[in-house]
């Protein structure tokens, strides 16, 4: 009679405890998630100036991006609708972070940019000043230096903004997805996609479009003749570094340098046509 | 002749016959992109290269076609001329290929 009894409870106790154990790591991972919340907000009020910050900034993105992803998981799979406040704040914090560190690396590749047309605008000042040209060169040089200068900001800032947006649906479609138990953890393929989605990550080996873009605002710049030539062979190489492997930050690097150099090659261009109509 | 210049007429060169393409110069050359297409546009102008389109169908190769450049047999001349007079410190350099890139075999 006493066992017959003992049973249920004893399942009852199992089961009581399972709870416990699951409310106590619920709590848990809701301490960490505002331990990281507390981390982020302190480290957004915190000065931005230099990039070493921006990449820690970019590590606490990660390590709480992924945090947020168990616990809303968690919530999901074993919890009650009375922690849904819990994803929608790990949501937030999430998209924070994402547009946090889009910021950074917009600014990198500003900098980047900066520095590669100062210096190749020094030395086309120094070729023209050893070459003894006539002033107008110098002159146009600079315009289209400035030229290229301000197209550079122009695509910076577009791609900081295409970023934010990229990852910012990521993540609400992934959160969303979660949210309904269409996406379970169990699918790695789908979460594979989302993360690299929501990281702004994208594989290597993709012709990218704003390189693409680079190399078709430097063929503009050539002779109307040269044009149609020089925008296929430029697309042709960046077509071939993408196959071979050559990820978006390097193709886009390499089609700003044949942007800078556009001007020195319409230079020999024109001279080259000139040289074949005076005999 | 500067640098540059050296560089890319040492790799044309090296086969004189062979046809190459852009990429394939900048990566023997090790010059940066950009910087090749004023030398060769120079040295088209001049007569000592030439240029042409790949003969293939882009949509059946599933890749843009590429634009070969070769000396001409007057450019192989005069570059090896030219390259024997350069005073610029590549001169003493005796062989910048891929080859020699990899030190002694």
């Amino acid at each position: 009679m006493t066992m017959d009894r003992g049973l249920p409870v004893g399942l009852d106790l199992t089961a009581d405890l399972a709870n416990d154990r699951a409310l106590a790591r619920a709590n848990e991972l809701a301490h960490n998630l505002a331990h990281a919340s507390y981390c982020a907000r302190d480290l957004a009020n915190t000065s931005v100036s230099t990039f070493a910050l921006a990449q820690a900034g970019a590590s606490y993105s990660d390590r709480a991006n992924n945090r947020a992803r168990a616990v809303a998981n968690y919530f999901d799979l074993d919890l009650d609708h009375a922690l849904v406040s819990y994803r929608d704040r790990a949501n937030e914090l999430a998209r924070d972070f994402a547009s946090y560190r889009a910021r950074a690396s917009a600014r990198a590749l500003a900098r980047a940019l900066d520095r590669v047309l100062e210096r190749d605008f020094q030395r086309y000042r120094a070729l023209a000043s050893h070459r003894d040209r006539d002033p107008a060169f110098d002159r146009d040089i600079f315009g289209h230096l400035e030229f290229a200068r301000h197209l550079g900001d122009d695509l910076a800032h577009a791609s900081h903004l295409a970023r934010d947006i990229e990852r910012d649906s990521g993540l609400i479609v992934d959160f969303n997805l979660n949210s309904h138990g269409h996406t379970p953890a169990s699918d790695p393929d789908r979460h594979l996609e989302l993360t690299a989605k929501a990281s702004g990550k994208r594989r290597t080996g993709e012709l990218a479009r704003t390189p693409v873009r680079l190399a078709g605002v430097a063929a503009r710049l050539l002779p109307a003749a040269a044009r149609a030539r020089y925008r296929e062979e430029y697309q042709g190489e960046l077509a071939e570094l993408a196959v071979a492997g050559a990820g978006r930050r390097n193709q886009f690097g390499y089609a700003l340098r044949l942007l800078t150099r556009a001007p020195l090659l319409r230079a020999e261009l024109r001279s080259a046509s000139r040289r074949r109509v005076v005999p | 002749m500067t640098l540059p210049v050296q560089l890319v007429l040492r790799v044309l060169l090296a086969d004189p016959a062979q046809e190459i393409y852009g990429l394939q110069i900048c990566e023997a050359a090790g010059l940066p992109s950009g910087t090749i297409h004023p030398i060769l546009a120079r040295l088209e102008g001049f007569g000592w290269l030439e240029s042409w389109w790949e003969d293939i169908d882009p949509a059946e190769q599933g890749r843009p076609r590429r634009r070969y450049y070769r000396l001409t047999q007057a450019g192989a001349e005069h570059a090896g001329h030219a390259l024997s007079h350069a005073t610029s410190p590549l001169a003493g350099i005796p062989a910048l290929s891929p080859r020699s890139a990899g030190g002694p075999a």
